[in-house]
């Protein structure tokens, strides 16, 4: 770990979605990446953290609640060990309880600096989300679980029909407008999906910043936006022309040059949420670069160009 | 207590356990005995059973206590309650002096102010206290802090800090409050907060004696603890030696693996014992709690204020942990405050031995709070216990009263007569640190049910002294599976005392609170040196 904040990935869904399955099949994805899971679900009647077999990542379980009742200090010394381990992964999954709110988990995210929200990721039983969403007792939290992601995964399409997979799309659609859906099976999503959002730092992203995401099969359901940026930038103006971006905008990353402290800062916007943090990685002196990813035909573009149209720093 | 003996002047002690009660001339022959009259003119009860409290209320005593309600630390130490902000500001000058680095953390806890009438504590309030030093000051329900401007530095949280729980001022600087574990983790982290160690260091389970013997507690649980190897270790370690005060139950959480995983751990763990150690009991957490507004409650839910019941457990994985740990013979405990829950709880013991039925499996309700006479009717049925957090009648019935449930629930609030009328095996606790732990006081609140305010809460629940004082020794016995061996003083039971100034049947239930606590003896060795 050079610097910067841990990026940190929350799998949500209610019992049986297929959260387990997922984590395994991104475990399994040859990659040169050290994943650290947190298993967060327990008791649960199908999923066995066992199951999640993976020869290079390590997984730590954890009991999930609230910090009164002595069952939060386990996420607090968990989280607290991973981070300050001599040695940090390059991806933390927590993989949440099926009766969690991925916003109590992802508050921690964006709170501690040393921690980056990259997406949260709910997976949606297709044929049973009906049922759960208006279940008594754990409908309200299902609804929130599916209202807090940015990426819904409609899973086990295989065993609905087309009516129903699209009544299911349009139920899901008017829960959460901004998300992205993924109808799936077996819970399969392609490995760069799940990271679309998940360049590793600001030095990886800059490394990569030229290229297309990975996996080109998905190239064209994305549209990218880069900008390179010369000179210093006025932080007060970058937080503006990033407020209230368009729902377009996925994910916004990169490192920019400060004007009063001409210090190096790292910029993640994620899921309308902005964070500017220090960035304490190896200055690699190339110019600094804002990398933009959102679905291709919402002319992400422009909306971007404008907000930068007049900000010192750009060579636009 | 014992109720085929309920008095008598003499005990007879030998190798630990009670030889023989009654008069001289009765326990005399037994033989020539030394009589020991230390205690003279004192009353020796049972020793106490805190059925509900966490090994945290030792360890929390490593920081400082602002909280609203006078205290008594694990040192005998008496702590004065905090009742302003100015009161908060002279304990933390104070608690400064002893810090010997200059920017050595001042960290405390149990701070109340629900019961002030001014402006919220903020950062600035802290700052005149040290600008040097990070200060934390934790509120009494552990889900909220305020900090000074230090603190916030030591996180980055300033100026345009947009972090859910990050309260800010009008200018839109933070003011130094932090709600819930998300705003208070970056702080936790730097500052080295380890709750682990609360519940699990030597330092910590010494503390939790000498709180449980000052008030007259023998035996008590720790009610959900990882308990790792290496906790097992040291518990077995602490509890062996001859000058520990305290009998432990400590609950394995039901929230770290599969029911298998857990079933497994808790029958392995249940062969490690010692005359002060007993293992194998399991803890499951469903909801919330009430004054949180995080309980999960029935039609019609809360009074006022919104709801945000949590579930702590997928109501489908309750049913199939509660079935796989009755199957293999393990006893359960279930964390149930809102009726929702405990009806649910309910649903789930019946599935379970419905499938697979068990004579005298004790498993227990703890809290229960809301339950009716429906639901206790069920749990009597079922053959379950129940362990009512009574203390809440005092420290929280005005607020439940008033905002989360309304007069009508309010009133049948930790219903023990109900519980009784119907048939459950009734204990009462203080699920300390949440409330101190202090069993004369949870049995005074049970026959009386007097709120903070003074005022008497649901008269109809009240309970007698005799009652009273069953909960808080047979009736918690019972409940660990313990009352062969603990809960009343009688031949061939341990002999653990609760030795007390005044006695209870003298002064009535009216009294019980103002009663001290001398000292307590637990297998025939005393612990006096309050």
């Amino acid at each position: 770990m050079t610097g910067g904040a841990l990026p940190v990935s929350i799998i949500t869904g209610y019992l049986g979605a297929g959260k387990t399955t997922f984590i395994n099949q991104l475990l399994t994805n040859p990659n040169e990446l050290a994943i650290t899971i947190l298993v967060n679900d327990f008791g649960s009647i199908s999923i066995d953290n066992a199951l999640i077999e993976s020869q290079s990542a390590d997984t730590i379980t954890l009991a999930n609640g609230c910090i009164c009742c002595t069952l939060g200090s386990s996420l607090v010394t968990t989280l607290c060990a991973v981070l300050d381990a001599p040695r940090r992964p390059d991806w933390l999954i927590i993989e949440a309880s099926g009766v969690a709110e991925p916003a109590k988990l992802y508050n921690i995210a964006k709170a501690e600096p040393d921690l980056s929200l990259e997406n949260v990721i709910c997976l949606v039983d297709c044929a049973t989300i009906n049922d759960w969403l208006s279940d008594h007792d754990v409908g309200s939290v299902v609804a929130r679980q599916v209202q807090q992601s940015d990426l819904l995964l409609l899973n086990k399409c295989d065993l609905v029909d087309e009516a129903k997979q699209s009544s299911v799309t349009a139920l899901l659609q008017q829960q959460n407008p901004k998300a992205r859906l993924f109808p799936t099976v077996d819970s399969k999503l392609p490995f760069e999906v799940a990271r679309q959002s998940s360049c590793l730092s600001g030095e990886n992203l800059i490394a990569t910043a030229p290229e297309s995401i990975p996996g080109q099969s998905h190239e064209r359901e994305f549209e990218r936006w880069t900008l390179e940026l010369t000179g210093v930038i006025e932080e007060k103006r970058l937080r503006k022309a990033l407020r209230h971006l368009d729902p377009c905008v996925h994910r916004l990353k990169g490192l920019v040059r400060l004007e009063h402290c001409n210090e190096i800062a790292q910029v993640q916007y994620a899921g309308g949420r902005l964070k500017i943090t220090p960035y304490r990685g190896s200055d690699s002196g190339s110019d600094k670069v804002l990398v933009a990813i959102g679905p291709a035909g919402h002319d992400m573009a422009t909306h971007l160009d404008q907000r930068f149209s007049n900000i010192s720093g750009s060579d636009r | 207590m014992n109720p085929s003996m309920p008095f008598a002047t003499h005990v007879l002690v030998r190798d630990g356990r009670v030889l023989a009660t009654g008069n001289l001339e009765e326990v005399s022959s037994w033989g020539d005995f030394p009589i020991d009259d230390t205690f003279g003119d004192n009353i020796f009860l049972p020793g106490f059973v805190e059925g509900h409290s966490h090994m945290m209320a030792g360890g929390i005593w490593r920081y400082t206590y602002v909280g609203f309600h006078d205290r008594q630390d694990p040192n005998g130490k008496h702590w004065r309650g905090i009742y302003n902000i100015k009161d908060l500001a002279i304990r933390l000058t104070e608690s400064e002096k002893v810090l010997t680095g200059a920017d050595d953390p001042l960290i405390c806890w149990g701070f109340d102010p629900i019961f002030f009438n001014e402006k919220r504590l903020n950062r600035h309030d802290l700052d005149r206290v040290s600008s040097t030093r990070p200060i934390m000051v934790w509120h009494s329900n552990f889900h909220l802090m305020t900090v000074n401007s230090v603190a916030l530095a030591m996180v980055g949280y300033g100026s345009g800090t947009d972090i859910e729980g990050v309260l800010l001022d009008d200018d839109g600087s933070p003011n130094g409050e932090l709600q819930e574990l998300a705003a208070m983790f970056p702080l936790m982290r730097r500052l080295k907060i380890n709750l682990r160690e609360f519940g699990n260091s030597t330092q910590s389970i010494e503390a939790y004696g000498r709180v449980a013997r000052r008030c007259g507690v023998t035996t008590a649980t720790d009610l959900f603890n990882d308990l790792l190897d290496e906790d097992i270790r040291q518990l077995n370690e602490v509890t062996l030696s001859d000058e520990y005060p305290l009998r432990l139950v400590p609950a394995l959480s039901g929230h770290s693996g599969t029911p298998d995983d857990i079933a497994q751990r808790a029958k392995e763990i249940s062969v490690i014992r010692n005359d002060k150690l007993r293992l194998g009991l399991v803890k499951l957490m469903t909801d919330g709690s009430i004054q949180g507004f995080t309980a999960q409650l029935k039609w019609p839910g809360y009074y006022r204020g919104p709801n945000h019941g949590i579930w702590n457990i997928a109501p489908e994985a309750l049913f199939d942990l509660v079935g796989t740990l009755n199957r293999e013979g393990l006893q359960v405990h279930v964390h149930v405050n809102g009726d929702a829950a405990s009806e649910l709880a309910i649903k789930a013991f019946k599935n379970a031995l419905t499938h697979h039925p068990r004579p005298d499996h004790r498993h227990t309700l703890q809290h229960c709070q809301m339950a009716d006479r429906s639901q206790f009717h069920q749990m009597a049925a079922l053959g379950l216990g129940v362990n009512l957090f009574a203390n809440h009648i005092f420290f929280f019935g005005d607020q439940h009263r008033d905002i989360t449930l309304g007069p009508e629930r309010a009133s049948r609030m930790d219903a023990c007569r109900t519980a009784l009328d119907e048939g459950v095996n009734l204990s009462i606790h203080s699920d300390a640190p949440v409330t101190p732990m202090g069993p004369l006081t949870v049995a005074w609140c049970a026959a009386n049910r007097l709120t903070g305010s003074g005022q008497v809460l649901g008269p109809m629940e009240c309970i007698t002294l005799d009652e009273a004082m069953r909960a808080i020794t047979l009736g918690p016995a019972r409940s660990l599976h313990l009352d062969h061996e603990i809960g009343s003083i009688e031949s061939g039971k341990r002999a653990d005392f609760a030795i007390l100034d005044t006695d209870p049947y003298e002064v009535g239930a009216a009294e019980l609170n103002k009663i001290n606590v001398i000292g307590t003896v637990v297998g025939g060795t005393a612990f006096t040196d309050l």
